[in-house]
């Protein structure tokens, strides 16, 4: 008796201390909804149950990631910026980059029944049954940073990945003279984003005959594990001319072994994405240069894209954002 | 008796390292360089003092999976005041970050202590929930730009010699691993770890408060993986609510490769120093040798497996030769 | 005759596993507090959630049983996902890339078996050293890329992806039993069966037990000892199938972590890691506690590191809670002595 006495005592412990951990949120959304629902409640005539307020899911690969988290930070200011039109509800998986999670994640949307899902999927490929399983639910799916294989999209906001590797390459290629033994450190093992840029960036090197790929090596988006990688490859190859770095966390870490090894003035670095870290590091002159993708457009635009598909306009299905290099140059 | 068991293991670290050395040599061009061979000690270093935190608590019987955590959290805490713009004294931090390593370390062992529950699910539990709130305290981003004087720690080269470049963390680590080794093997309290880790209701009997003792070692591990912690900052020059995500598999490796014995009560700092070396060893041997690294994660699985069979058939072949009454309760008479 | 039915009741709750109560407390709190949270669509997608994980603590259920443990498991997942979706990719029949796949899956549990039981390696580090075997076999043989299924040409694995059963309510909310979810039901009915009815699941808690004891009754240890990790991985492999099915790939990092999961699971399910105590349908509720912890919380719209937080102090409270059962069993010893 006294074994389940506890027992209930403890399940229940739990189960209020699981709701205390939601309540927050859910008191502080619903109270939103109800101020939300007096304010406007003359023009409440034109849709049914749902309210006219659309509910947006906006899915990222993943919440311990600074990029990442920007690209939350600017769906959390849309939703602000439009607080009287949607309300946009922010998730992740918490194994950072877990398909598997991911697509738990689009299941509980379509179990909320929301109006659209904004989603980077952390697989191309494997997203597809979720998304056609939303699109079964009749959910509006648009695609922000990382496209999706198959599925009814209604748009994709972001940049061609396969562009990211070719321009950044073409533009350490130039820097080099075309000529020269270089290093590419690439993100997760069988990740598409990683794969899909390391595809453009040895396409780039077919037009510079001169240039050659000393090692290519996964990272995982890791600033530590870049600067293991980096450490290893500057003992092993005595000629390094350039290194690029897929994204900016690597490329830091690798610049911290390029300066500990003192050859930072025989290696051009080069990475992708930017930050005041990274701006920094360019002014230091560690940094070549960097891609800039602009991940907080891609989550406003998105959002906004999927609720003018929501209001029935027509959207252009494909919304490539422009990928700038910028140099120290473009900063002063 | 322990003892003689803690030196056949450290020879089969020193022997598994010796053969993986000439192996490499041979198929590797430029392997035996003395700028690689500083390098590997270098990267060993770090390897070495988180190999340690999880030493300790191996020892008592335990396991600790929030390492990586503990350096995440405790760091990331201190964040801001390691950064170069603040003003605090370098000190304030690092005393702070050894304490909040300790005190996640405290709540390991009270888990383990006075809730009863086992210290693989107690530091999983740790794990997540250590992870969680360095990202909820955090919120965004990283601290990036340490203090050059704490970065030192880490990254400073003292002097070079043919090549051989001496660098701050092999100094730091091997005062580190003498100061330690001196704590495990020459003073009562280490006597008591072994011993409670060797048999625990035998410890009890002979008058060891064994859960003190194992609350002790799991705030040991949580001080070293505080100042694993701050090393790593300081290397990467950032402090980053992802840190070490990886590390409790590094650091049950590096102790399992140096002869540490999971049940507890067998393991040296020697052993473990060596197990850093060897991982070391392996990543760069094979980076050397154009080997994808996943394929390394697979040879170290190997090396694992071989290294502990090793140890066993060698303790079998020794006891063979000697008394046949098994280590454990020989070492638990003398006591 | 009632008194009867009475005892056979109690005793039948009385047999009930410590997560039995966790699960129904938690699912009631959610189903009232959280909306959407009982509706049939969230449980469909919870069951299916839900369903690696069963799989994969009852097979970590079966190891720490006989007082061993299987940290092989999430790197089979991967490995396996990959060996059967380079199978289909050469071409060859789905039916047969599976059926090699599961065997491949024994095999690797042979394996582990023979280190544990000839080599007389310890189970944590056998298995911890043959996890880093799979992760490398598995990234190795994928190329450290993603395998992703043909469109055609698999038509098994293009059924074994379908739904069951569709049942619309009125309200709109979709009750669905997919294939998947029949396959995990059916493997986790065979496992308990084969526990229950034939002589493995006694020498398994012979095993736990006492070795030698169970040594001396003329149980051939050793022999049974290798079939616990053989069935494992086999277990794991079914798991890996599932996974292969739901994200449509094979991605060499499919099983990263889950081998912690499960033992998390099965224990929280009042398995002992000492071994000797224990059982499968305890390890499946720890599954599903784990997994309405997490889809409840999600679906109330908290954080993800927070999730996290509050999983980890789960775990904390059903630990405690199964100590306090342990401890009031231990009592009832004692007295009967």
């Amino acid at each position: 008796m006294f074994k389940k006495i506890t027992a209930i005592a403890v399940g229940l412990t739990m189960g209020a201390m699981a709701l205390v951990g939601c309540s927050n949120v859910d008191t502080a959304t619903t109270t939103a909804a109800a101020t939300e629902a007096g304010a406007s409640g003359e023009t409440a005539s034109a849709q049914v149950s749902t309210g006219e307020k659309y509910d947006i899911a906006f899915i990222v690969k993943s919440m311990q990631s600074a990029f990442f988290i920007n690209m939350t930070d600017a769906a959390e200011k849309c939703g602000q910026d439009y607080a009287d039109k949607i309300n946009v509800e922010i998730m992740a998986p918490q194994t950072p980059f877990n398909i598997e999670e991911q697509i738990q994640l689009v299941e509980q949307c379509i179990t909320n029944q929301v109006d659209a899902i904004v989603i980077a999927p952390c697989d191309s490929e494997g997203i597809v049954p979720a998304i056609e399983k939303a699109n079964a639910a009749g959910i509006v799916v648009v695609t922000a940073n990382t496209k999706s294989n198959g599925g009814d999209i209604t748009a994709y906001v972001g940049v061609e990945n396969y562009d990211v590797g070719y321009s950044l390459a073409t533009a350490l290629f130039d820097k080099l003279g075309g000529e020269g033994n270089v290093i590419l450190i690439e993100g997760k093992a069988g990740n598409s984003t990683s794969e899909e840029r390391a595809e453009g960036f040895k396409a780039a090197m077919e037009n510079y005959p001169g240039i050659t790929l000393l090692s290519s090596q996964p990272a995982d988006w890791d600033r530590a594990s870049a600067m293991t990688v980096m450490e290893n490859c500057l003992q092993t190859y005595d000629d390094i001319d350039g290194v690029l770095t897929l994204t900016k966390d690597m490329g830091l870490g690798a610049i911290e072994a390029i300066k500990a090894a003192g050859r930072e003035d025989e290696i051009v670095s080069m990475t992708f994405d930017v930050d005041d870290d990274v701006i920094a590091a360019l002014e230091a002159g560690d940094l070549y240069a960097s891609g800039n993708q602009n991940e907080q457009s891609q989550a406003y635009i998105a959002i906004m894209t999927a609720v003018f598909a929501l209001d029935g306009y027509k959207v252009d299905d494909e919304q490539i954002l422009p990928i700038s290099v910028v140099t120290l140059e473009d900063f002063q | 008796m322990m003892r003689d068991k803690g030196r056949i293991y450290d020879f089969s670290t020193f022997f598994i390292l010796i053969a993986i050395i000439i192996a490499f040599s041979i198929f590797g061009n430029s392997f035996l360089k003395a700028g690689n061979i500083s390098n590997i000690i270098n990267q060993a270093s770090f390897l070495a003092i988180i190999g340690v935190a999880q030493l300790v608590v191996i020892l008592t019987g335990g396991i600790n999976l929030s390492i990586g955590s503990i350096m995440a959290l405790s760091t990331v805490l201190c964040g801001p005041m390691m950064l170069r713009e603040s003003t605090v004294p370098v000190i304030v931090p690092i005393i702070l970050t050894l304490v909040f390593g300790s005190l996640v370390g405290l709540l390991n062992g009270f888990m383990v202590t006075k809730l009863n529950i086992p210290a693989f699910l107690a530091t999983f539990a740790t794990m997540y929930v250590a992870r969680g709130a360095a990202w909820l305290y955090i919120g965004q981003g990283v601290y990036y730009g340490i203090k050059e004087s704490i970065r030192f720690w880490a990254t400073g080269v003292l002097f070079e010699v043919g090549g051989f470049r001496v660098t701050m963390p092999m100094v730091v680590v091997t005062v580190f691993l003498l100061i330690i080794w001196f704590v495990i093997s020459k003073t009562n309290l280490g006597r008591r770890l072994y011993f409670t880790g060797s048999n625990t209701t035998a410890a009890e009997f002979s008058g060891v408060p064994t859960k003190r003792i194992v609350v002790i070692a799991h705030v040991l591990s949580g001080l070293i993986s505080g100042i694993a912690g701050i090393m790593y900052v300081a290397r990467i020059n950032a402090a980053d609510a992802n840190l070490g995500t990886q590390y409790h598999f590094d650091a049950i490796s590096v102790a399992l490769i140096g002869g540490a014995v999971m049940s507890g009560g067998v393991g040296s700092i020697w052993g473990v120093a060596g197990g850093a070396l060897i991982i070391a060893v392996i990543q760069s041997g094979m980076n050397n040798m154009q080997i994808p690294s996943e394929v390394q994660k697979a040879f170290l699985g190997v090396v694992i497996i071989f290294a502990v069979f090793f140890n066993n058939w060698f303790q079998e072949k020794k006891m063979k030769v000697g008394d046949t009454q098994p280590a454990k309760t020989k070492s638990e008479a003398k006591a | 005759m009632k008194k009867d039915s009475k005892r056979s009741l109690r005793e039948l709750i009385r047999l009930l596993p410590n997560s039995t109560y966790i699960f129904v407390v938690l699912f009631i709190a959610f189903v009232a507090f959280i909306p959407n949270f009982g509706s049939a669509t969230n449980i469909s997608s919870l069951i299916g959630q839900a369903a690696i994980l069963m799989i994969l603590s009852s097979a970590m259920s079966v190891a720490i049983i006989t007082g061993g443990i299987d940290l092989s498991v999430g790197g089979i997942v991967s490995l396996v996902g990959v060996v059967m979706a380079q199978l289909v990719g050469h071409g060859m029949n789905d039916v047969m890339s599976i059926l090699l796949g599961l065997a491949f899956g024994c095999l690797f549990g042979l394996v582990n078996g023979i280190v544990v039981v000839k080599l007389k390696v310890a189970p944590f580090i056998a298995t911890f050293g043959m996890q880093g075997v799979a992760y490398g076999l598995a990234n190795t043989l994928s190329d450290s890329r993603a395998l992703y299924m043909p469109d055609e040409g698999v038509p098994v694995i293009k059924a074994l992806q379908t739904n069951l059963l569709e049942w619309m309510f009125p309200s709109g909310n979709i009750l669905t039993i997919s294939v998947q979810v029949l396959i995990t039901i059916v493997t986790l009915m065979l496992l308990i069966l084969f526990f229950k009815k034939t002589v493995f699941g006694t020498y398994i808690y012979a095993l736990g037990g006492n070795r030698e004891a169970a040594k001396l009754s003329n149980i051939r240890t050793d022999k049974w000892n290798i079939m616990v990790y053989v069935i494992t991985g086999l277990l794991a492999s079914v798991a890996a199938l599932l996974m292969l099915l739901r994200i449509n790939s094979a991605q060499p990092t499919s099983g990263d972590g889950l081998e912690f999961q499960a033992v998390v699971a099965a224990v929280l399910g009042g398995n002992y890691l000492a071994g000797g105590r224990g059982s499968i349908p305890g390890a499946i509720l720890g599954a599903l506690v784990v997994y309405t912890v997490r889809n409840g919380l999600s679906l109330a719209g908290v954080n993800a590191n927070m999730i996290m937080v509050v999983l980890g102090i789960v775990l904390v409270l059903g630990m405690v809670m199964n100590e306090v059962a342990v401890r009031g069993l231990s009592f009832g010893d004692r007295r009967k002595k």
